[in-house]
């Protein structure tokens, strides 16, 4: 059974675009994946594609207009009081901003203890040594009672990677936690997840823009295109032979340093508004490689070649 | 270090918010001294010096009574202090508890707490306090009570914003996701969050209690004689402008003066406060 397992959730938003109209925004619209243990799942895509809403969905943090979310084989949106304190003790989150995601009035300790104190994990004797371990195994020495504005970009997402560990979570979603960080301390914190995930075997669902990390640290990859997922392989499978042409060109324009003369299909212009979805495959006005059936009929995610892709290039009844 | 004491530093460079801290000092123990330091009783009538000018033996006088004004006014600041303090307090409790309501739940909740604030605003305040003011009995107490009640809508409008920025944030959320309950979000993260800007209300508001207060004392709906009161002084000034000027004169100042210096730690407080005017060289 995976640990955790996303069926047909949906979120959609009610925009006002002036007093009397209203439009609905599909954030996410759609999407099935699976989690196993001691694995990394990637969702890959452009700003505005969805992903962090899915973050927020997966923590229970905001509820679905559809779908389902199963933990363990339970659904999480019909938990509440005492199983819904237990799912938030399993899956923890990291946030993009680490300096948004820290309370500026709380000092380090007050930041780390708080968990442990909520689900009644260390008595108030052992509260500064758990503290001070977590501190520890993110690699922060001894400032339990400096307060975040003191530290830097890097370092506070250390206190936050801390803060999401003190319960011992099976599940981290890490919602970009590198993109706000110099490309130095990107490299860090990567590692520190690396560790983190082979010596605790904690799971995370990883959600990124940028194709060199994910392709470092994942397992498998899901790529999102405006609320829906077009293509789901393992790592190595998605990064040699993409299948959906968006995970073509996503692949191609990745900066890299080596100059191999070949040209390659680029991304052309800007991802469609959310509200305004086009017709057919959604990707298919930036597509390079469209034909007939594609501005009509909306592709599904189907099986081919034991992967999933949701493009009729790979649809053999087309 | 602390954000109060980056905050602090940053007040105390700004001459005037700091002058004005220290006038409201001085103001705030004088009046904690006041039985000490008054140099007569401020009901004790003399009839024999009725409305003496300024001498050494009465600093600022006499009025009709040939009671010492230095004293009475020495008392009078006790009751504009206490009337500014416990009616602003009543306010931000009420503006407090209002405002987070509305912006933690949002909703109906919220529209319905938010259409009772703008019925609130649109009363002309000071009539509306007039009103009551004619029905109850005008007492310090009274005057405390409704200039509360009347004015704590900017204090949940207020309030109401800083929760609907807030609790979006991502550490209200990291918060939740810990399976933090609504109380603690409310009173560990968002409230503690939300409070800079009731701060600086809470100091104009004080200015604005005091002002009110002294207006309905001068017009004799507020404290009533004999006890004194910087605007019951400055009726029985009125009466003898053209006999005994320092009867309006130095309650007039004294109004002013406290005035002034609340309105000016109120500023010196909000830009303190305000991260954007934060720069990097300071801090």
């Amino acid at each position: 059974m995976a640990l955790l397992e996303v069926k047909a959730l949906k979120k959609h938003f009610t925009v006002s675009i002036s007093p009397m109209r209203h439009a609905t925004l599909k954030a996410v619209d759609g999407i099935d994946f699976s989690l196993d243990k001691n694995r990394v799942f990637a969702l890959v895509g452009e700003s505005g594609c969805g992903k962090s809403t899915v973050a927020r969905l997966l923590l229970r943090l905001i509820a679905p207009t559809a779908g389902e979310i199963r933990f363990r084989g339970e659904n999480i949106l019909g938990l509440k009081g005492g199983a819904l304190k237990a799912f938030r003790k399993s899956v923890q989150i990291i946030f993009q901003d680490p300096f948004a995601s820290l309370n500026p009035r709380m000092t380090v300790f007050d930041a780390l203890s708080e968990p442990l104190k909520i689900h009644g994990l260390a008595g108030r004797a052992e509260l500064k040594d758990r503290v001070s371990e977590l501190l520890q195994s993110v690699g922060l020495g001894d400032v339990l009672d400096s307060y975040p504005h003191e530290f830097s970009g890097g370092q506070r997402q250390r206190i936050c990677i801390a803060r999401a560990l003190a319960v011992s979570p099976e599940v981290i979603v890490a919602d970009e936690p590198l993109s706000a960080l110099d490309v130095s301390i990107q490299a860090q914190i990567l590692n520190l997840l690396l560790e983190l995930k082979e010596r605790t075997g904690i799971s995370f669902v990883f959600i990124s823009h940028d194709l060199r990390v994910v392709e470092y640290l994942s397992d498998e990859v899901a790529v999102m295109y405006l609320g829906k997922i077009v293509e789901v392989s393992k790592t190595e499978d998605l990064f040699g032979s993409p299948l959906h042409p968006y995970t073509e060109i996503l692949l191609s324009s990745a900066p890299s340093i080596k100059a191999d003369g070949r040209k390659k299909p680029e991304l052309k212009g800007e991802v469609p508004s959310p509200i305004n979805i086009p017709s057919g495959c959604p990707f298919h006005p930036r597509c390079h490689r469209r034909f007939e059936p594609c501005e009509r009929v909306v592709p599904e995610l189907r099986q081919y070649k034991g992967r999933q892709v949701a493009c009729h290039l790979r649809n053999p009844a087309i | 270090m602390r954000l109060s004491a980056v905050t602090g530093r940053r007040f105390l460079k700004n001459r005037l918010a700091a002058s004005g801290l220290a006038a409201v000092a001085v103001l705030i123990a004088v009046s904690a001294l006041a039985p000490f330091i008054a140099p007569y009783e401020p009901t004790a009538i003399d009839i024999a010096n009725v409305l003496s000018p300024p001498s050494a033996a009465h600093p600022l006088g006499t009025d009709e009574l040939g009671r010492d004004v230095l004293s009475r006014m020495i008392w009078g600041g006790r009751v504009s202090l206490k009337v500014g303090f416990v009616a602003v307090g009543i306010a931000i409790f009420i503006g407090m508890l209002i405002g987070s309501v509305a912006g933690f739940y949002g909703g109906r909740t919220d529209a319905a707490l938010m259409r009772f604030v703008d019925i609130m605003l649109a009363f002309p305040t000071f009539f509306l306090i007039l009103a009551v003011i004619a029905i109850l009995e005008p007492s310090i107490f009274t005057i405390m009570a409704v200039i509360g009640v009347t004015s704590w809508m900017d204090v949940a409008r207020l309030v109401r914003a800083e929760f609907l920025t807030l609790k979006e944030r991502d550490f209200v959320l990291a918060a939740k996701a810990s399976g933090a309950g609504d109380k603690r979000v409310i009173f560990r993260h968002i409230l503690p969050n939300a409070l800079s800007p009731v701060f600086v209300a809470a100091t104009f508001g004080v200015a604005g209690a005091i002002l009110v207060e002294s207006g309905l004392s001068f017009l004799g709906l507020g404290v009533q004689p004999p006890n004194p009161s910087w605007g019951n002084i400055l009726t029985a000034g009125k009466d003898n402008i053209e006999v005994a000027w320092w009867l309006s004169l130095y309650p007039g100042l004294a109004i002013l003066i406290t005035v002034l210096s609340y309105n000016l730690v109120g500023e010196g407080l909000r830009d303190a406060l305000d991260p954007r005017l934060w720069e990097a060289g300071s801090e």
